[in-house]
């Protein structure tokens, strides 16, 4: 069912992001970290696509390279209809305004030695969009939509509260009006009731600004809540994506379907009536995943052909796309 | 009436810094039964933390107890000296961390880690210690704990880490457990693990657990009596079913109405608490939740509200509460799901 | 159960939504600096250090101005007289004081040196020295000196007015050369005050030298990484393992040894440890959000070198700074002391030191100046260095 779509946004071909671990000083032997090993999806416009995964399963990695803080080992990604993957710094300044990346930590992310005002007037300046008083109102603009007021532009970033400053963040990258915003786990060192707002503002500046998102989390609940449609990553690989109602009352994968069981739910009663389905052991180093499926270590179905094959991401009706060898019979 | 173990009453813990006195910890009072789990709930900043650590003696400077009682077995910590509180940490009162990274010392073998306390607190041999730490190994799920047990801690994954880190904490049989963040750091396949693993050790071991978190999930699981900290104080305490299905508290009714639900199908908008927390530089004269809670009245901002019981057991710090009080519609956003 | 005391029913009334969520920052706006010097305010030996320096810069400055004689104002007349003398009465007014050398030197009570004595009479066969002062004859005689030769706490000489043996009157500070003259009759004070002024020149250019280059070198080798940050890390290798002496004996064959050679020894060299700190704060740095986000903003090179990387890494930077000062100063006058540094008449406190160095044993006092010198300087830097690491590390801010 591989229609063509003009409403595809973002494309990812068979993406590949490989880290050097240990160059040899006389040129030895290399070996690599094999992040991102050969993922395919796509975003559509204006929709949120979550990307969930334990740590270390890539999803971050996959991120970043889309946004080419990373250079891209091999594949494809396609922008709109341009290849980002190949494209030098130079050439890829008019799209460092379209696409725009929310961080994860609220600490980091700004820079604690500028001013609220400045770190949000950075983009204006880098793209030369405004200078003086209309900057200035740029920046008030951006403060008041994000919730703070004109007041907070000379403060430090240090003056204010996690919610506060992952606010300031979003303001940061609604400044360039992009139209494709990366969120990278941009809730999870947040409190529980300061997620909510978080959340919240997203869902509402992507219906005012038409925005697409990618949303990159580890925590299930909110990705299903807030997306779309839902990839599930294991070792650099996509196991499973479909949407997101599909994706909790029919998931295919056996590593989804740990996942959904491990998550504890607020309910006492359910919870403690669930039999919890507890996935063995660890996740494998991805310097030396396991071959043929990468979950075949704690898979529960674990078959020889799993050590073997390496299961293909195949369509199973309606786009739910699985990469499991139990989906062949 | 079940025998107490510890008895907390109106502990102020502040930290004296250069701005001024944080009052981290306000006045807060609970107490936990023998063989009993109790989850403590709230965000950061809400002081959670800062009372483990005051009944553990271990607040770093500049935090000090202000005043208070923290009665274990009946004797008051707060007047315990250093040493004592050495012979009491680890033994009868162990804690586990949030971060198993950093709560390992590096250079030493886990066994060697676990064989301290053992020969520190119950002075038994080399050989026998190591014995029981293999012992502890195989208790808390690590697979061949023989070999196991002379492995460095680089060796170990985040999750066996907290493992080893719960069999150090269990190793002297202590009567108390309090368990600060402990999956937090770790991934949601491996938090099971874990919360598996700490349920399966409180029946077999009947140790009472604090269980310190800030997801309501955790909690839900493991608990069967939440208190509900924010701003430094304890809002509602009351049994798991009680906070979950029937709270008092608009900050609890808050908090599950702002956690998306996994299992309920309905895709609803989520309702956040606006606002900030308190700064407990300058905490508030009234209620810590009134500059966020949509049914805030003139008195929650002049006075703090006492503690009205609904039952014995389930208390609320809210003056909506109050026999007086205008009857609002409280829409609590409890929703009990379907097993 | 609740107290039950009556409570107003104004009290019950709701308040309105936009009363209570302001989202308002009640603590005062505190920067980093501001937060940084409040903490190295409540240090104690660093304030101290601070002061020396303030003081040492200040004296280094204005006070060979306001002195009435130079650096180099020689008076062969008035040489090695110490800080502190006895000195003996020959009349109501008159007081003498006896140099080592056994000749006479006429002060005044309280100390102030009025000139040398002419002697009337001097016998080196029967080793004394005769003088006419306010018409008394004065005989010095140090015949004692070569019988008591192998004692060091004997009497060396006897000074005799008409035929009485005078007994010290008692010990003065020297008024007119506080820290006395040197074999040439300089002013000692003086001269230290002007090595001062070497000493702080040198320290601060090459210090300053050192910030330029290191801070620029370090931040590009540690932003690009790869294999640019591995061939300028090599270019530092290398440069470092060449000793300090060796370029200094070289430039001094093209340059001739005095103040520029050092300064340019010590800026071809001391920016690799500077260099080598900024490579490492940008390299943990880089990995840093707020860098990822200007990156992604589509920030160039520079700006994010010039705007994020080298302002968050300040802190290190000016502790670096404040060491190596104290290190640079060391090195001159440890260099100077060799006597590879600055040259006759010109005094750097290396000099001074290595001037002394003949005259120890019956001059100790020309030594102790200079290194005393030396060392308040040492440790004010250090004092201070240490105050700002503690101040400026981010992990103690709360």
């Amino acid at each position: 069912m591989n229609k063509v779509n003009n409403n595809v946004l973002l494309e990812v071909k068979n993406l590949k992001k490989y880290f050097p671990v240990r160059k040899g000083f006389f040129g030895g032997e290399t070996q690599y970290v094999k992040a991102v090993d050969d993922i395919t999806f796509h975003i559509n416009k204006g929709e949120t696509f979550g990307l969930v995964g334990e740590s270390g399963c890539g999803k971050s990695t996959t991120g970043r390279t889309i946004i080419r803080l990373y250079d891209v080992t091999d594949g494809e990604v396609i922008f709109d209809g341009a290849e980002l993957g190949k494209m030098r710094e130079s050439e890829l300044k008019p799209f460092r305004k379209r696409i725009q990346m929310i961080f994860q930590d609220p600490y980091a992310s700004l820079n604690t030695r500028m001013t609220v005002g400045d770190i949000i007037g950075e983009p204006i300046d880098i793209h030369n969009l405004a200078t003086g008083k209309k900057r200035q109102e740029i920046i008030y603009d951006l403060l008041e939509r994000v919730g703070l007021n004109k007041e907070h532009a000379n403060r430090y970033p240090h003056e204010f509260s996690g919610g506060q400053r992952q606010r300031i963040g979003i303001a940061r990258a609604l400044a360039v009006e992009p139209d494709f915003i990366i969120c990278d786990e941009p809730i999870s060192a947040l409190d529980v009731s300061i997620q909510a707002q978080v959340v919240n503002m997203l869902e509402d500046l992507q219906k005012e600004m038409g925005l697409t998102y990618l949303f990159i989390a580890h925590d299930l609940s909110m990705v299903k809540h807030i997306s779309d449609r839902i990839g599930v990553m294991y070792l650099g690989k996509m196991a499973e994506i479909a949407t997101s109602d599909e994706l909790y009352t029919k998931p295919l994968h056996p590593y989804t379907q740990a996942l959904l069981s491990a998550i504890p739910i607020p309910d006492p009663e359910v919870t403690r009536a669930k039999q919890r389905e507890v996935l063995e052991g660890d996740v494998p180093s991805p310097l030396n995943p396991p071959s043929g499926c990468r979950f075949r270590t704690r898979c529960k179905y674990a078959m020889a052909k799993c050590a073997e094959v390496e299961p293909k991401l195949k369509d199973v009706g309606g786009g739910h796309m699985v990469a499991c060898h139990l989906m062949d019979k | 009436m079940a025998e107490k173990l510890l008895d907390v009453k109106n502990l102020k813990t502040s930290f004296y810094t250069h701005v001024g006195e944080v009052q981290a910890v306000r006045g807060v009072s609970f107490s936990l039964n023998k063989g009993e789990a109790l989850g403590i709930v709230g965000e950061s900043g809400s002081g959670k933390s800062v009372t483990s650590m005051s009944i553990m003696k271990l607040l770093q400077f500049p935090g000090k107890i202000k005043d208070g009682e923290i009665l274990f077995k009946g004797e008051d910590l707060v007047k315990k000296s250093e040493k004592h509180m050495m012979s009491i940490r680890g033994n009868e009162i162990a804690m586990i961390f949030q971060d198993p990274m950093t709560s390992l010392n590096p250079v030493y073998t886990v066994g060697d880690q676990i064989m301290e306390a053992i020969i520190r607190h119950q002075g038994l041999s080399k050989q026998k210690a190591k014995k029981k730490a293999i012992e502890m190994l195989k208790l808390v799920g690590i697979p061949s704990p023989e070999k196991r047990v002379d492995n460095y801690p680089h060796e170990f994954s985040g999750g066996m880490r907290q493992r080893a880190m719960i069999a150090i904490a269990l190793s002297c049989q202590p009567d108390l457990l309090i368990a600060d963040e402990p999956t937090t750091a770790l991934d949601v396949t491996i938090q099971a693990q874990i919360l598996e693993l700490m349920k399966d050790l409180k029946e077999k071991i009947n140790t009472s657990i604090i269980l310190i978190t800030h997801d309501l999930g955790v909690v839900a699981d493991v608990c069967s009596r939440i208190i509900v900290m924010y701003g430094g104080l304890v809002m509602e305490e009351g049994t798991a079913e009680e906070i979950f299905y029937d709270p008092k508290h608009p900050y609890t009714m808050g908090l599950l109405k702002s956690i998306p639900r996994l299992d309920l199908g309905q895709k609803k908008r989520l309702v956040p608490i606006e606002g900030s927390p308190p700064d407990l530089l300058k905490p508030p004269k009234g209620c810590p939740f009134a500059a966020r809670c949509p049914y805030a009245m003139r008195i929650c901002v002049e006075e703090r509200p006492p503690y009205f019981y609904v039952n014995e057991g389930h208390r609320s710090m809210c003056w909506l509460l109050h026999e007086d009080a205008p009857d609002v519609k409280v829409e609590t956003g409890v929703k009990r799901g379907i097993a | 159960m609740a107290e039950n005391k009556s409570i107003p029913k104004t009290m019950w009334e709701p308040i309105a939504h936009e009363e209570r969520n302001k989202e308002k920052i009640s603590r005062p706006s505190v920067t980093y600096w501001q937060d940084a010097w409040r903490r190295l305010k409540q240090n104690k030996l660093s304030m101290l250090g601070l002061i020396m320096i303030a003081i040492l810069f200040t004296l280094a400055i204005f006070g060979p101005m306001i002195a009435n004689h130079t650096y180099s104002d020689q008076d062969l007349n008035l040489t090695n007289i110490p800080p502190r003398f006895e000195i003996y009465k020959i009349d109501k007014d008159t007081f003498v004081h006896v140099r080592r050398d056994y000749t006479l030197i006429q002060v005044s009570e309280d100390g102030e040196i009025l000139g040398k004595v002419e002697e009337t009479e001097d016998n080196i066969f029967q080793r004394y020295r005769a003088y006419k002062i306010e018409g008394k004859d004065i005989k010095l005689d140090y015949s004692l000196a070569a019988k008591n030769k192998d004692k060091p706490n004997a009497k060396k000489f006897m000074l005799l007015s008409d035929g009485e043996e005078l007994i010290p009157y008692k010990k003065v500070f020297n008024k007119t050369y506080w820290f006395g003259t040197d074999a040439l009759g300089r002013d000692l004070f003086i001269r230290v005050l002007y090595g001062a002024r070497i000493s702080l020149t040198v320290a601060i250019v090459a210090a300053l030298v050192n910030f330029f280059i290191g801070v620029l070198y370090g931040g590009i080798s540690g932003y690009m990484g790869g294999k640019v940050d591995n061939v300028m890390m090599r270019i530092v290798d290398i440069v470092s393992t060449v000793p300090l002496m060796l370029y200094v004996i070289m430039l001094m064959v093209v340059m001739g040894a005095g103040l520029k050679t050092i300064i340019i020894a010590l800026g071809l060299t001391y920016w690799v440890r500077m260099a080598r700190i900024v490579r490492g704060q940008v390299l943990s740095l880089k990995e840093q959000e707020y860098v990822l986000a200007a990156k992604t903003l589509g920030a160039s090179t520079w700006r994010i070198l010039i705007r994020h990387l080298i302002p968050n890494a300040m802190g290190p930077i000016i502790v670096a700074l404040t060491m190596q000062i104290p290190s640079a100063i060391f090195t001159e006058s440890f260099l100077s002391f060799i006597g590879l540094g600055v040259s006759a008449p010109m005094a750097s406190w290396g000099t001074l030191a290595s001037d002394a160095l003949g005259g120890l044993r019956t001059y100790a006092y020309q030594l102790f100046f200079p290194s005393i010198a030396i060392c308040i300087t040492m440790l004010a830097f250090n004092f201070l260095g240490d105050g700002l690491r503690d101040a400026l590390d981010p992990r103690l801010r709360k």
